[in-house]
């Protein structure tokens, strides 16, 4: 296998050397390339691919936004990532789709280590090249949401608010109606109804109501005309949402298990929704292939930073035989699809797993 | 008239001034923090390795090492930086990341409003402007008692609006060159549907002459080139512009009130 590798650009040799030493200490099997200019770097680009692009916002000749884009074009798969001291820089950078993440600057090690980590879980799901290259050009999708990307902002903060949050929701009437929905849904299993932002977040808890919101934002995106194809992957996710709750019931699994078994069937489709709504342009083309949309999703998710519980369950989603040691969500949205397509009855799912 | 023009470019230039240099300072921070984080792993190392290597001399050393070794260690304070060493460098951590903290509170502030109204929760802003305003409090005011009301958040302009309160705790401060408290206290006027957030300090109170003149642009009672004259009227633009309004009194035992009345608006 190759070696994991990342290119790392910034005009201050000083932060390139402090960036050498932390690595050293913690990631010596990563093979590491600084550059003090945009040019260097994308000269080596012409023989090394890196799986992580690490480039600062201001350099000397050439704007990070800019660099990463000519990145985006030459070397699509390899993880983009905008180093810069104003993260409220959001919402431009996602515009131009140029960078999958902003890491503030000054960073914490830790920060960075996530990005390696994420990197090499990205690299070793099992998804073709072409694949990996038509994600990394998309525009807009593989970007998440504004109104998430705030949420996440909120929670990473030293006190998430529960109030912060439900303020950010409410500002988006449509957003807020379909979180509403989704928590008044019957696979939550709450006895009464609420119109209240603020309970609902109290019910599920923020990390939930966070992946709530993307879910709502995900298949409402795109010109009118996909729109159709949104609201119909939602529908199957709806549906299999509560056809997991019954496979969790019978199962008896933890409410934490449940919770994000459900969280993985309503996002169980992203793959699709992305290969139908932003890469394949014919739908009247063949149907995409649900393995490697589960992968595709699989991948999404990861990038995004979901549980990897729920990455492995949408991954391994239609597998005939699971992987030895899967979690118990995978198994849950496993059953729960193959009683939605196969016809088999309640009891015979129990049997299936004999441990549930 | 000249007089008041500089004053206005000055303020101005001090906005892009306090930017510059917290962009510049961004770079140093970066590479210092990571520098001394690596520097904990390193001395970490170093310090765990001469400590094996004195435990290996002691238990198979014969009696003239361990005893030039007791000395060695004598001489470099060996105890003294094994213990000291950890210590120093934690504490130096917290003073970059009181910097950071700071950087990142300037940048916050600088950057003038060109992003929409959102909605705005007033404690915790009024938490953010007390932590900024933290240098210009800490040697006159001898405790800021804060009572916060249940109130719901507001549609505004979040940098403005610290900027008001800041101008009114800053101007709370200057009033006491002799000590005293602030009060800095929210609550909803139901009836009304507006918020007030009311600050008071224990200083010489507003002079008669002064009160009607308070939000003119260029009014103070501070000696020239002390104050710019401008935080009040500036204040009373921004809750202006957000439909409140803001009024000072004195107290009758002294000190000053500022209140400041904002709409609790409907969501659109």
């Amino acid at each position: 296998m190759e070696n994991p590798s990342i290119f790392f650009i910034d005009d201050e040799p000083r932060v390139l050397n402090a960036v050498r030493r932390m690595l050293r200490l913690s990631h010596r099997d990563w093979e590491m390339h600084f550059f003090n200019s945009p040019d260097q770097a994308l000269e080596a680009l012409k023989s090394i691919s890196p799986w992580v692009v690490v480039a600062d916002k201001h350099l000397a000749h050439m704007d990070g936004v800019e660099l990463l884009q000519k990145v985006a074009e030459v070397l699509p798969e390899a993880l983009r990532i905008l180093l810069t001291g104003d993260a409220r820089l959001n919402s431009a950078v996602q515009a131009t789709a140029a960078a999958h993440f902003i890491m503030r600057k000054p960073f914490e090690q830790e920060t960075i280590e996530n990005v390696l980590t994420k990197a090499r879980v990205l690299h070793q799901l099992p998804i073709s090249l072409h694949r990996r290259q038509q994600m990394g050009q998309l525009n807009g999708l593989p970007v998440l949401p504004k109104v998430y990307q705030r949420i996440t902002q909120e929670l990473e903060s030293k006190e998430p608010d529960v109030a912060n949050v439900a303020a950010l929701i409410r500002e988006d009437q449509s957003l807020l109606s379909k979180i509403l929905q989704l928590v008044n849904s019957p696979f939550f299993g709450f006895s009464s109804r609420t119109q209240e932002i603020e309970v609902a977040v109290m019910r599920l808890g923020l990390e939930t109501i966070h992946n709530l919101v993307l879910i709502a934002e995900l298949y409402h995106q795109g010109p009118s005309r996909l729109l159709k194809v949104g609201d119909r992957l939602m529908r199957e996710a709806l549906l299999l949402a509560e056809q997991v709750c019954v496979v969790c019931d019978l199962h008896r699994v933890s409410k934490p298990v449940k919770n994000l078994a459900i969280i993985s069937a309503l996002l169980h489709n992203v793959g699709q929704l992305v290969l139908e709504l932003h890469v394949e342009k014919n739908l009247a083309e063949a149907p995409t292939d649900l393995h490697e949309a589960s992968v595709v999703g699989a991948y999404l998710l990861e990038l995004w930073g979901f549980d990897p519980e729920v990455v492995e369950a949408v991954q391994h989603q239609c597998d005939d035989e699971l992987p030895g040691e899967c979690e118990p969500v995978s198994e849950m949205l496993n059953l729960a699809l193959k009683m939605r397509h196969g016809g088999f009855d309640n009891e015979q799912i129990v049997q299936m797993v004999p441990n549930g | 008239m000249d007089h008041r023009m500089l004053q206005s470019e000055k303020l101005a230039t001090l906005g892009k001034l306090t930017s510059g240099v917290a962009h510049e300072l961004n770079n140093p921070v970066c590479y210092v923090k990571t520098n001394l984080q690596t520097l904990q792993h390193y001395t970490g190392n170093l310090d765990q390795l001469l400590s094996e290597v004195l435990e290996l001399v002691g238990t198979t050393g014969n009696a003239e090492m361990v005893s030039a070794i007791k000395q060695l260690k004598q001489k470099f304070d060996y105890e003294y930086l094994h213990d000291e060493l950890p210590i120093l460098l934690s504490e130096t951590s917290d003073g970059l990341n009181r910097v950071e903290e700071i950087l990142s509170t300037l940048r916050d502030f600088v950057r003038n409003d060109a992003d929409d109204a959102r909605w705005v929760e007033l404690n915790p802003l009024i938490d953010a402007a007390l932590k900024l305003v933290h240098h210009e409090l800490k040697y006159v005011v001898t405790a800021v008692r804060k009572c916060y009301g249940d109130i719901p958040p507001i549609w505004g302009h979040p940098s403005q609006l610290s900027q008001v309160i800041i101008n009114v705790l800053v101007n709370a401060a200057q009033a006491m060159p002799k000590g005293g408290d602030i009060e800095v206290s929210t609550r909803l006027l139901e009836a009304e549907n507006m918020i007030e957030i009311c600050v008071c300090d224990q200083g010489e109170g507003i002079a008669d002459e002064i009160m009607p003149l308070l939000f003119e642009p260029f009014v103070t009672s501070k000696p020239s080139g002390e104050g710019t004259g401008l935080g009040l009227s500036v204040s009373h633009q921004i809750i202006k512009h957000h439909q409140g309004s803001i009024s000072a009194t004195n107290r009758e035992g002294g000190g000053a009130c500022f209140s400041i009345l904002l709409p609790v608006t409907a969501g659109d």
